[in-house]
């Protein structure tokens, strides 16, 4: 776990992509209370497509690290995210991930979600 | 309680792996806040009841019935004696939550637009939300005692929390967050002074510290079998003669009825008003051989780890004075769940989190904090595997 820690960890710091759009079509934010893990995504669509994902992230490595991948996966049409599951953020991750540990993964991943039932 | 361990006592005292068999020699159990292992006089009890023939109680009229009716009255009379009282003050429930429910419910007619019900700033959720709920239902006000700044009780600033608006304090007795153990005795003279009721929490103080409901002055008292070496799914309600004679029953159904008539019924007397439904009879019989069993955890294990933590350059560490069992503690810069995970992979078990005392959480860390919990079969070796193995997860994350 120490090893996948270590891996998550610099997903989880990465800058890219982070911080509000300020053109953003639509935001929305969701937490995991269980853990204080917290996620706003903003979107900007165009023409049914995702084109741009800023998002903030904070919580534990596993909920931030996938913020990152999540918001990396989003780009692309807007049909592809309400099918997306924890699994989904699983292989995106590359690295096992707990099942106590679902709500953290998926957190941002509901952020996103809510976001496009917004539209 | 057969044994107590003593401070110059060790694990190595007792073959505590022949006592619980459930207790892992690859792991470090530590988050007996939570549950503990299960002690084989439980296992042994519940299994001889179940393959000798098991029966529903107070239905059947047969010998068989009358046995499990004899062993479930036995248990009982066990678990009220390890609370200082006889079987006829003693409730069985699913849970302490189930408890404290049913007493918030059994005690919301009391209430009046106006009135206070008093908790402390330790509560777990159980000891809260059912609490909140009686009171927006009834127009009264929840108020919390609060703590000092070295998580203990700010006793004076309770008692000065007390007026004659004040009907029910609902208190722990031991939180199981940081282990601080609260004054009940005071608290129970300062309560009956306004002329309220005082309703305490024992689900963690029952497995540390001597429960005497009468010494305690507590009307109300709510323990449960799964902290203190038992089964899970049940739990002691001790209630005051007053109250067994007053309180409405939460549940009602069958085995709590006096009579039912077309359109009313009218409930059993004494404790039996309050068992609706087929009881836990097995639940019931280990939870009285495991009391029969039960010995405090060693003090001295809880200052080694206080102390072992507080080594570690960016743990914090919550240390009330006079605390016992339980010890929280934070790591700069890593989120709880992060290195209870991590902790989890190398064999130390411990909780994260807010342990269902968010209020009290929230003061101490806006993430949650670590927690880590002995019971009567921990040693020295076990606060050796989880902070070898915590400097070696923070020395990596520092990396």
């Amino acid at each position: 776990m120490l090893l996948e820690y270590e891996n998550l960890l610099a997903l989880a710091n990465r800058q890219h992509r982070r911080g509000p759009m300020v053109d953003a079509s639509v935001s929305a934010t969701a937490v995991n209370a269980s853990c204080g893990d917290e996620c706003t995504v903003w979107l900007k669509i165009v023409d049914g497509a995702i084109v741009d994902v800023s998002y903030e992230a904070k919580g534990c490595v596993i909920s931030r690290a996938s913020a990152a991948a999540i918001a990396d996966a989003a780009i692309g049409p807007i049909g592809r995210i309400g099918p997306m599951s924890g699994k989904d953020t699983r292989v995106l991750l590359g690295v096992a991930v707990s099942p106590l540990r679902e709500r953290c993964l998926t957190t941002p991943l509901k952020a996103l979600q809510d976001a496009i039932s917004k539209l | 309680m057969k044994a107590f361990l003593k401070n110059n006592q060790s694990k190595s005292d007792f073959d505590f792996h022949t006592q619980f068999p459930g207790l892992r020699r690859d792991v470090a159990y530590l988050d007996n806040a939570a549950t503990t292992q299960m002690h084989q006089s439980a296992i042994d009890a519940m299994h001889a009841y179940i393959a000798g023939g098991r029966s529903n109680v107070g239905r059947g009229l047969y010998p068989m019935a009358e046995e499990t009716m004899r062993r479930y009255d036995a248990g009982r009379s066990t678990v009220a004696n390890f609370a200082g009282v006889d079987a006829g003050r003693c409730i069985f429930t699913k849970s302490v939550t189930e408890g404290l429910n049913a007493i918030a419910f059994g005690l919301r007619e009391r209430l009046q637009p106006g009135d206070e019900i008093l908790v402390s700033a330790f509560e777990h959720h159980a000891n809260l939300l059912s609490w909140r709920r009686i009171a927006k239902e009834r127009g009264a006000m929840v108020k919390t005692m609060p703590m000092t700044p070295s998580f203990t009780l700010d006793l004076d600033r309770a008692k000065a929390m007390m007026s004659d608006r004040t009907k029910i304090v609902a208190v722990t007795m031991m939180s199981n967050v940081l282990g601080t153990v609260l004054p009940i005795p005071d608290l129970a003279d300062a309560a009956h002074c306004v002329g309220a009721l005082i309703v305490v929490d024992a689900a963690q103080a029952a497995a540390h510290l001597p429960i005497d409901v009468v010494d305690l002055g507590a009307d109300a008292l709510v323990f449960g079998s799964h902290k203190c070496y038992g089964p899970a799914g049940i739990a002691a309600t001790i209630l005051s003669l007053d109250l067994i004679d007053s309180m409405e029953p939460m549940i009602v159904g069958g085995g709590m009825v006096d009579r039912v008539t077309a359109d009313g019924a009218t409930w059993r007397q004494g404790i039996e008003k309050f068992e609706g439904g087929s009881p836990n009879v097995e639940g019931a019989i280990g939870f009285a051989a495991a009391l029969d069993s039960i010995a405090f955890p060693n003090q001295g294990l809880r200052s080694r780890l206080v102390t072992d933590l507080k080594s570690i350059s960016g743990v914090t560490v919550f240390d009330p004075p006079g605390a016992v069992g339980i010890v929280s503690f934070t790591v700069d810069g890593m989120h709880p769940h992060d290195v209870a995970d991590m902790l989890g992979q190398r064999g130390v078990c411990v909780r994260a989190g807010n342990h269902c005392a968010a209020p009290l959480v929230e003061k101490l860390s806006s993430t949650g904090t670590l927690r880590a919990s002995l019971a009567m079969y921990n040693d020295e070796r076990d606060i050796e595997a989880l902070v070898s193995n915590l400097k070696e997860i923070v020395k990596k994350a520092k990396a």
